[in-house]
């Protein structure tokens, strides 16, 4: 039985449908990693929002979980100013501070010299850490976050994706992300959402299969070559061909080498099939 | 042990980061008692008891309404506005346990401020405090009172997001409150007609006729006591409905058996 089940859901405000599902029916299984992508303002934290039930919806959202099964971080957390880490700690974790359970969690996500901190003095990248230790404390069975990383640098980031990734591997994640090198190091499938609607959900392989993507062969914008049977997306400054089998990679990687042709390789790269998803739905595509 | 912890948290909060609660709730009460009594003189009133005996009433009444009124829901309110609540709440922490602590530290907060009024009466004014079961039945009486003027204060807490206009609300019921029941003034000089509604409003009795049981005249007010109770059945029923519309997470999931991890 899924975890969660949406079916026919949309969400409208201020007369504008801002989550239209309704011919769709989603199901969020045990084991699921899902990332969720798509443009700003094309309903993901709506979407999460709705299988929180903290949004008004019209449709039908079955969730066979119960609350404490569920670990939950927004992009924004707020916390009371006026409390201190350690007093949101122990309410939270429901357990003395010298419990060897938090010791461990303190020193695990950085967080010792907080601990008398004012929730108000923290930077963003300590929030966070300090969320994600609440949130999986009791070892909830579904994970869902919410565009976690966002504003926050580089190293930040980066640790707390690797973070992510030791805890989850044996857990049922829903992961908002604009990076899609977080989707790829986290999720096995995609969510692409556009303009409230579903572009797609299906397991990256099986998306990969459908459009006949191998791999993403990516050259500067402004380079001269010519290929005409082969897909390609532009971005701002690259244009990136589809290939659709190793025996077509092959043969475009030769002729970049022969003409000599700077380029990246990537095989199954998301952002690749984001576009090309997203532009082929549009009828963009070129 | 969780609420226990969020009761005390609550406690160290209010009582001693947010200055202007402590004003309110403990030292306001005690100043008016002091202008009060002190600009009139503790004069006797009969059957051996005196202005301060009276007026600790009026005092414990201007202490409690801030406190319920404005301080609790605008408590409420703010971490609803702020995000705090829904954060506590995908923490997987029970609403009503979260209100319910703030309505005990609350109340606590409001015992604390009455014993203060009757240990700074007793000790400046020489106030006669009663024994045995006219004590008791005072403090019961007084708790009823408290919880029902707090149960006020956690549906204005849920009927808005907004906290001005919790503040704004909360203020003019407190204002409303105070002069209808004999805060600012004496309670006998108001006009027959509001003296007549304000019978069916439970504040009333503790500011006017809660002294009949300090001076050992009655013992249980029973039109207080049952009327108290069937508003707290009401309110009750308000606020779960309000708590099933405001926390709608909190009820959205269902067990269906263990969930493997």
């Amino acid at each position: 039985m899924p975890l969660v089940e949406l079916q026919q859901v949309s969400v409208v405000k201020k007369d504008r449908i801002i989550l239209d599902l309704k011919n769709v029916e989603i199901s969020i299984e045990k084991g699921d990693k899902i990332g969720i992508i798509g443009s700003n303002g094309s309903g993901k934290t709506t979407m999460i929002r709705v299988i929180l039930n903290l949004i008004n919806y019209k449709g039908t959202v079955h969730r066979h979980i119960q609350t404490k099964d569920v670990g939950i971080q927004m992009q924004h957390n707020q916390f009371s100013d006026l409390m201190k880490v350690k007093e949101i700690i122990s309410l939270v974790c429901n357990c003395s501070l010298a419990d060897s359970r938090i010791q461990e969690g303190l020193q695990r996500f950085n967080l010792q010299k907080l601990v008398d901190k004012r929730l108000s003095y923290l930077s963003g990248g300590e929030k966070q850490r300090l969320t994600i230790f609440l949130v999986i404390f009791h070892n909830p069975a579904l994970l869902i976050f919410d565009e976690i990383t966002s504003g926050l640098d580089f190293d930040s980031r980066n640790s707390i994706i690797k973070l992510i990734q030791s805890l989850t591997s044996d857990k049922t994640l829903l992961i908002v992300s604009h990076y899609f090198e977080e989707i790829e190091k986290l999720a096995d499938k995609l969510l692409i959402l556009d303009d409230g609607k579903l572009l797609a959900f299906d397991t990256i392989e099986n998306l990969c299969e459908t459009h006949q993507f191998f791999s993403a062969i990516s050259i500067d914008r402004d380079v001269a070559f010519e290929n005409s049977s082969l897909r390609f997306v532009q971005t701002d400054s690259q244009k990136i061909f589809m290939t659709k089998n190793q025996e077509e990679e092959e043969k475009v990687m030769e002729k970049l080498r022969h003409d000599n042709i700077p380029f990246t390789y990537k095989p199954k790269d998301i952002k690749t099939l984001y576009t090309y998803i997203r532009k082929q739905t549009q009828r963009e595509i070129v | 042990m969780r609420y226990l912890r969020y009761i005390w948290i609550e406690l160290k909060v209010i009582l001693l980061r947010i200055p202007i609660v402590l004003f309110f709730s403990i030292l306001f009460p005690l100043m008016m008692m002091v202008i009060v009594v002190g600009s009139t003189g503790n004069i006797e009133i009969g059957d051996g008891f005196h202005l301060s005996d009276k007026y600790i009433m009026i005092a414990s009444g201007i202490g409690l309404i801030p406190l319920c009124l404005v301080s609790l829901p605008v408590s409420i309110t703010a971490e609803r506005e702020s995000g705090v609540m829904e954060r506590y709440l995908l923490f997987g922490i029970n609403p009503f346990a979260i209100l319910g602590s703030k309505v005990v530290v609350h109340m606590m907060i409001a015992i604390i401020q009455f014993v203060l009024v009757c240990v700074f009466a007793k000790i400046v004014f020489s106030l006669t405090i009663p024994g045995g079961l006219a004590l008791i039945s005072f403090i019961l009486h007084y708790l009823l009172a408290a919880i029902f003027t707090l149960s006020l204060g956690v549906m204005l807490g849920l009927l808005t997001e907004r906290v001005q206009i919790v503040q704004v609300a909360g203020l003019a019921l407190m204002f409303s409150i105070l002069a209808l029941t004999g805060g600012f003034n004496e309670y006998s000089t108001l006009p027959e007609g509001v003296q007549n509604a304000m019978t069916y409003f439970p504040v009333k009795y503790l500011m006017n006729d809660f002294i009949n049981i300090w001076f050992t005249t009655d013992l249980i007010l029973e039109d207080f006591v049952q009327m108290t109770l069937l508003y707290l059945v009401v309110i009750g029923v308000v606020i779960y409905m309000l708590m099933r519309k405001t926390f709608k997470f909190h009820y959205s999931f269902q067990s269906l058996g263990k969930i493997d991890k």
